[in-house]
C-alpha cells in the first residue's frame, strides 16, 4: 500500500516536473508580455498586475497585421500544396508498383535530413530563375518543399496499411484514381492528412531563414521576421515586452488550431482502428 | 447472365509462372466453384477474371465479347471479399449505393435498387449504420448486398466465408445457394478451400493444383470419378486411404484408392484387409476407426451407429463394392479397365 503511494506520488511528481520545463518558457512569455519599463528586469514567477501596453502597441503597427497576413496566406497555400502533393504522392508510392519505387522513398526520406542552410544557396537560384524573388510564392515554394518529403512518408506509411481490397472494391464499383483519392483515401487518411498539414502550417508560420532570405519587402514579411524586426525607441534598447506580446500573439491561433482538430484526430484514430 | 471463355490462359509473375495455360466454357447461369489447396491459383485466376489482374497472355470472353482490356467496371461484374472491404466511413446505404453513384444513375433508381436489396437479404435495419457497428455475418450480408446493387453479369466471390465461425458459414452458406436460386442466370464464380462449400454450393468444381485445371466436373463426378490421385486425395473428409505395394500391385496399379465410407467391417475370415485398432473418433453420428493393417499408414474406417469396438482388437475390412476401389499409376493417373 505505501509502495503504491509512494510509486503514484513520484509518477505525477516527474509528470509535474516535465510539465513545467516544457511550458515554462512560454509562461513566462506571456508575463513578460505584460510587463513594461523597469518592471521587465525584475525577476518575477507570478504576474503582479495586467499591463495591455504591449499589446497596443503591436496591434497599432500596420506592418504586423500585415505580416499576419502574410503568414497566413503563405501558410495557407503551403498545405494546401503539400497537402495535394503529398496525398497523391502518397497513393503512387503506396499503391501503384513501378520500378524505382524504393529508391525513390528512400531518397525523399534523405533529402528531409538535410540543414535548411544547405539547400539555401540553390533554392535562391531556383527562385531566381523562376522570377519569384521578394514574393509570397518564393515562400510557399521553399516551404513546400521543405515540408513534402515528412508528408509523403507519413502518408505512404499510412496509406500502405490501409487494405488493398478496399481499394479492389472500389475500382470494381467503377471508381478511377481520382475518385479512390477523394471519396476512399480521403475520409481514411484524414487523421494522418489532418496531422501533417498541422506540422506542416505551424512549420510554415514560424519558419524564419527562408523568409529572411527570399523577402525584401517590408510589405511581405512574415510573422517571425516582423518579430524579429521589432525595434526599440534606440538602438540600446530591446523591446523584449513588445516581441513577447508579438510571440504570445502569433502562437495563440496555432493553439487553437491544434486544439480544434485534436478531437478529429481522435476521432480518425478510432475509425482507422476498426477493421472494415 | 453471361457465358464465360477461358482460353489458354496465363499469368506469370517474372520467372514463376502462377496459372498455366487454362481452358474453361462457364455456361450462363452456372454456379462454378474453383477449389484447390493454397497456391494452386484459384485466387489470381478470380483476378484475372474481374480484371483486377492482368493475364500475361490468354483471352478472356463475356458472352463471346473480348474483355481482355476492359477495365473491371465495365466488365459487368461485382466481386465480394474475404475480407467484406466495406468503406469503413460510409453507412452501409452508401456502402452499397456507391458503385450507381459512380455510374451516374438517378437517386431513385439508386435508392429503390438499395432498398430492394436490402429486402432481400433483410438487411433493411442496418442501413444507416457504418460497417463497424456490424457482426461479422451481417459485413458479409452487406457486402453481397453491395454486390447485387451493381447488377452484374457475374458474381465473383472470393473465399467469402472464410473470416466467419463455423455456425454462421453453415447459416450463409445456405444463403448463398438460395440467392443463385433466386437470381437466375447470374453466372458465379466462387473460390474456396472448403470442400463442404463446394460440394453443396456448385453446378460445376474445378479443382485446381499448381495453375492447371486438375478435373472439371460436377461435385458428383469429383466425388465419384477422380481424374487423379489429386483430386481424390482433395476431395472427401475424412480423406481417401491410399494403399501401395503388396496391397495394390495384384490389383494392376500403383496405389489403390478407398474411400473411408467405403469399406466394411465383416466377419473373421472373410475380408480383403484385417489388422488391430490402434486409434477411434466418435464423432456422435459417425466414429472413425483407425485400423493397422501393415500398410504405410493406418486405414480409416468410417462407420455409422455401431456400437464401440474396443481398442486394439482385430477387425477384418472389405470394400462394400468394386467400384469403389480407385486405382491409380504412378503419375497418379486412374487406371482404366483392367
Amino acid at each position: 500500500m505505501m509502495k503504491q503511494t509512494f510509486k503514484n506520488t513520484a509518477f505525477y511528481i516527474f509528470v509535474a516536473v516535465l510539465i513545467l520545463f516544457s511550458v515554462f518558457p512560454f509562461y513566462y512569455a506571456i508575463i513578460t508580455s505584460f510587463t513594461h519599463g523597469g518592471a521587465l528586469f525584475q525577476v518575477q514567477y507570478w504576474p503582479k498586475h495586467f499591463d495591455f501596453i504591449n499589446y497596443k502597441t503591436i496591434f497599432s503597427q500596420d506592418n504586423f497585421l500585415l505580416s499576419l497576413v502574410n503568414s497566413l496566406i503563405v501558410a495557407t497555400i503551403t498545405v494546401i500544396c503539400s497537402l495535394f502533393l503529398g496525398i497523391t504522392a502518397a497513393y503512387a508510392l503506396g499503391r501503384v508498383t513501378f520500378y524505382g519505387r524504393t529508391l525513390l522513398l528512400l531518397s525523399i526520406l534523405a533529402i528531409s535530413m538535410f540543414p535548411q542552410v544547405a539547400i539555401l544557396a540553390g533554392l535562391f537560384e531556383l527562385i531566381r530563375f523562376f522570377a519569384l524573388f521578394n514574393t509570397r510564392w518564393a515562400l510557399i515554394l521553399s516551404y513546400t518543399i521543405l515540408s513534402l518529403p515528412f508528408t509523403v512518408w507519413v502518408l505512404t506509411i499510412f496509406m500502405r496499411s490501409l487494405p488493398v481490397e478496399i481499394e479492389e472494391a472500389a475500382i470494381i464499383d467503377g471508381a478511377t484514381p481520382w475518385i479512390i483519392i477523394t471519396h476512399i483515401f480521403w475520409p481514411l487518411l484524414r487523421p494522418a492528412v489532418i496531422t501533417t498539414g498541422l506540422l506542416s502550417f505551424i512549420g510554415a508560420w514560424n519558419e524564419f531563414l527562408f523568409a529572411l532570405t527570399f523577402i525584401r519587402s517590408e510589405s511581405l514579411r512574415t510573422v517571425p521576421m516582423a518579430i524579429a524586426f521589432i525595434s526599440g525607441a534606440s538602438e540600446h534598447e530591446i523591446p523584449w515586452g513588445i516581441i513577447m506580446a508579438a510571440s504570445v500573439v502569433v502562437t495563440v491561433p496555432l493553439i487553437i488550431l491544434v486544439l480544434f482538430f485534436q478531437r478529429r484526430i481522435i476521432e480518425g484514430l478510432v475509425l482507422g482502428g476498426v477493421k472494415g | 447472365m453471361a457465358k464465360i471463355q477461358l482460353k489458354n490462359l496465363k499469368k506469370s509473375y517474372g520467372a514463376i509462372e502462377v496459372i498455366k495455360n487454362i481452358n474453361l466454357e462457364v455456361h450462363q447461369g452456372e454456379f462454378i466453384v474453383f477449389i484447390g489447396p493454397s497456391g494452386s491459383g484459384k485466387s489470381t485466376l478470380l483476378r484475372l477474371i474481374s480484371g483486377l489482374g492482368e493475364m500475361t497472355s490468354g483471352e478472356l470472353l463475356f458472352d463471346g465479347e473480348l474483355v481482355n482490356n476492359l477495365p473491371p467496371a465495365e466488365r459487368g461484374i461485382a466481386m465480394v471479399f474475404q475480407s467484406y472491404a466495406l468503406y469503413p466511413h460510409m453507412n452501409v446505404y452508401a456502402n452499397m449505393a456507391f458503385g450507381m453513384k459512380l455510374a451516374k444513375a438517378n437517386k431513385e433508381k439508386i435508392k429503390k435498387r438499395v432498398l430492394d436489396t436490402a429486402y432481400l437479404l433483410q438487411i433493411e435495419h442496418l442501413l444507416d449504420r457504418l460497417p463497424k457497428h456490424l457482426s461479422g455475418g451481417e459485413r458479409q450480408r452487406v457486402a453481397i448486398g453491395r454486390a447485387i446493387v451493381r447488377n452484374p453479369r457475374v458474381f465473383l466471390f472470393d473465399e467469402p466465408l472464410s473470416n466467419l465461425d463455423a455456425a454462421l458459414r453453415g447459416t450463409m452458406r445456405l444463403e448463398i445457394a438460395k440467392l443463385h436460386r433466386s437470381m437466375q442466370n447470374v453466372t458465379m464464380i466462387y473460390v474456396t478451400h472448403d470442400q463442404i462449400e463446394a460440394m453443396t454450393l456448385a453446378d460445376r468444381i474445378v479443382v485446381l493444383r499448381d495453375g492447371q485445371i486438375e478435373q472439371v466436373g460436377t461435385p458428383q463426378e469429383i466425388y465419384e470419378k477422380p481424374q487423379s490421385q489429386f483430386v481424390a486425395k482433395f476431395i472427401g473428409n475424412p480423406e481417401m486411404n491410399f494403399l501401395t505395394g503388396s496391397f495394390s500391385t495384384h490389383l494392376g496399379c500403383s496405389t489403390l484408392g478407398i474411400r473411408p465410407e467405403h469399406i466394411d467391417i465383416v466377419p473373421h475370415g472373410s475380408g480383403v484387409w484385417s489388422g488391430k485398432l490402434v486409434h477411434s473418433e466418435n464423432l456422435g453420428a459417425d466414429t472413425y476407426l483407425f485400423v493397422e493393417i501393415g500398410a504405410d499408414k493406418p486405414l480409416i474406417v468410417r462407420q455409422n451407429n455401431t456400437r464401440p469396438i474396443p481398442l486394439q482388437s482385430k477387425i477384418t475390412l472389405n470394400p462394400r463394392e468394386e467400384k469403389h476401389l480407385y486405382r491409380f499409376d504412378s503419375d497418379g493417373k486412374p487406371v482404366l479397365a483392367r
